[in-house]
């Protein structure tokens, strides 16, 4: 999966994240093509389309929409079948694993090693020989190979991770005087868990629509994208001017940096497929190549994994009744910069939205326009988010 | 830390206000169920805490964040995986032993049931297109890892993911389509 090390010379291996052939920029889904409606609910199911995509998806259905289909004479029937296929393919690959690598690889991993394997947040690196046998294992599992999946979500950008010489000084040191308290009365049990799970469910509901009202407060006050001029705008739109490169210090403020590169391009009309040949060189007149890695995707906009420094050339070419039909190259280069990182850094203290905020501020002026986008992602659905990463350069 | 170790309540306080929102990003990968994922999280806290004081956090690995989503990610496969076995339990008669290594009796294959549902399965793959067909053969029938599939094809192992997942979708669509003109036709 993606803890995999780098199969192409010419190409870093994918830190986890959208392939480059995925859906939607603009989801921070699972990097699978979803074929049922994320909001489906048990109503949903009433209508013969929408109850046929759930069964084609049924191992990410909940265990109350699964329970329906289950329950429904025919959906049930078809539903089991499905999953007997499943079973059978997997059953396959068990077999094939026991011939090549012997019962062991049938045993499911412990979740430390599943936690390695699909690179968690702090993960350390498996050798080579047991992550291939993880691997094998997972073909003939659904349930480990849907725990892996977990891992490759990518981590909201608000969530406090915090760094090992931060934890011991912000918890706060009680005075001798206070009495210990255990946890353990956190656990309630029975009846009363229940009437007080339901008003703190009530309370947060109220919380959260406090919060959505707050959020869409004035504050969120997003960059324009800057007027562009004939072929400075698309088709390709991203990436263009500066890639930040950044340091170790500044992915862990912020975990969205340094991750992948988004490409994003005007799709072409009835274009079947997209190819696309990135080349690094020197910047010199004669652009000496240094690499070059190739992709191609259905869509029209998706991610690479995080190139090297250096400057680049990305040539895109749409596929259209077979023929090909090139774009104008996007010259972008790939950076370190002691500066911005200087500036992003000074925001530490702030608030994470308002440190998001003020970094894509001064990301976007300083024409790292692929990394304030980035940034914009990681935030919480807003009007102004969504329309700020609407925006496309150009005229 | 070591407030948290004392269980001071304050400590205890912020502690649970820092990190809640990372416990339940974990916990939503697993729970659905607002009140039972409530459960998972109580528990999840007391088993941090556990840990904590076996001196399991090493700061020298890493940051307290990922140490706890790495603890509270593997309780959460733990409790599931036990919940599992106990919705499925292996059942043995009195005196049996369980065996320690795979049956090496009939495969799942040669059964009579399974013959059904691998013509069933081959029939679909046979209506999917050659590239689909060919990642599903590699994957599940030669034994290929998702790295050496994407040597093989000279695609990324993110295309790899994604391209298996769509193969399996499509299969799916077949089958189900499948199933329809069956019933039609009884």
């Amino acid at each position: 999966m993606s803890s995999r090390k780098p199969e192409n010379p010419d190409q870093t291996q994918p830190r986890g994240g959208l392939g480059s052939d995925s859906g939607a920029s603009m989801k921070r889904d699972l990097n699978v093509p979803r074929s049922m409606p994320a909001d489906l609910t048990t109503a949903g199911l009433d209508d013969p389309k929408t109850a046929d995509e759930a069964l084609i998806a049924w191992d990410e259905l909940d265990a109350q929409l699964l329970q329906m289909l289950a329950e429904d004479p025919e959906r049930g029937r078809r539903l089991r079948k499905l999953q007997d296929a499943d079973g059978w393919l997997r059953a396959r690959a068990a077999e094939a694993a026991r011939k090549t690598g012997g019962p062991a690889l049938l045993d499911c991993p412990e979740a430390e090693e599943l936690y390695d394997f699909g690179q968690g947040p702090g993960a350390t690196t498996l050798s080579q020989a047991r992550q291939d046998a993880i691997d094998r294992h997972l073909a003939t599992c659904r349930e480990c190979e849907a725990f892996v999946e977990t891992l490759s979500v990518p981590m909201p950008a608000g969530l406090e991770l915090g760094m090992p010489d931060e934890e011991p000084e912000e918890l706060p040191v009680d005075p001798a005087w206070v009495r210990p308290t255990p946890v353990i009365p956190l656990r309630r049990k029975g009846p009363r868990r229940l009437l007080v799970g339901a008003g703190l469910a009530a309370a947060a509901v109220v919380v959260a629509l406090i919060a959505i009202q707050t959020q869409s407060a004035p504050g969120l006050a997003f960059p324009q994208q800057p007027p562009l001029r004939g072929s400075a705008g698309g088709p390709i739109f991203y990436p263009r001017g500066h890639v930040l490169a950044p340091s170790e210090e500044l992915k862990k403020v912020f975990p969205a940096l340094g991750g992948r590169i988004e490409w994003l391009i005007e799709p072409s009309k009835d274009a079947t497929e997209y190819q696309f040949l990135w080349i690094r060189h020197d910047d010199s007149a004669f652009a000496k190549e240094l690499g070059r890695g190739r992709f191609d995707s259905k869509d029209s906009s998706g991610f690479i994994s995080q190139l090297d420094e250096g400057s680049y050339t990305l040539f895109a070419t749409a596929i259209v009744n077979g023929l090909p039909h090139p774009m104008t190259p996007r010259e972008f280069d790939v950076q370190t910069d002691p500066a911005i990182e200087a500036q992003l850094l000074a925001t530490r203290g702030q608030p994470t939205i308002e440190r998001t905020m003020t970094a894509i501020r001064l990301l976007q002026a300083a024409k790292y326009w692929t990394d304030a986008r980035d940034l914009a992602r990681s935030l919480p659905p807003s009007p102004e988010r969504d329309l700020f990463l609407s925006q496309t350069p150009g005229r | 830390m070591a407030g948290l170790r004392a269980r001071r309540e304050e400590s205890v306080e912020t502690f649970l206000d820092r990190y809640r929102s990372l416990f339940f990003h974990c916990i939503g990968h697993f729970e659905k169920d607002h009140s039972a994922g409530e459960d998972l999280f109580q528990d999840i806290v007391v088993y941090v805490l556990e840990r904590l004081d076996q001196q399991s956090f090493d700061p020298a690995k890493g940051s307290f964040g990922t140490w706890l989503y790495r603890v509270a990610w593997c309780r959460c496969v733990d409790l599931k995986r036990k919940a599992g076995a106990r919705r499925n339990p292996k059942l043995t008669t009195v005196g049996d032993g369980i065996p320690d290594r795979a049956d090496a009796g009939p495969g799942p294959g040669e059964t009579a049931g399974d013959d059904e549902i691998g013509d069933m399965v081959r029939r679909g793959m046979s209506s999917l297109g050659e590239e689909e067909r060919v990642l599903l053969q590699m994957r599940f029938v030669d034994d290929r890892t998702i790295g050496e599939i994407s040597r093989a094809l000279s695609i990324s192992i993110e295309q790899t993911k994604y391209r298996l997942k769509r193969a399996s979708t499509s299969l799916r669509r077949v089958l189900l389509n499948d199933f329809a003109l069956e019933d039609a036709a009884r």
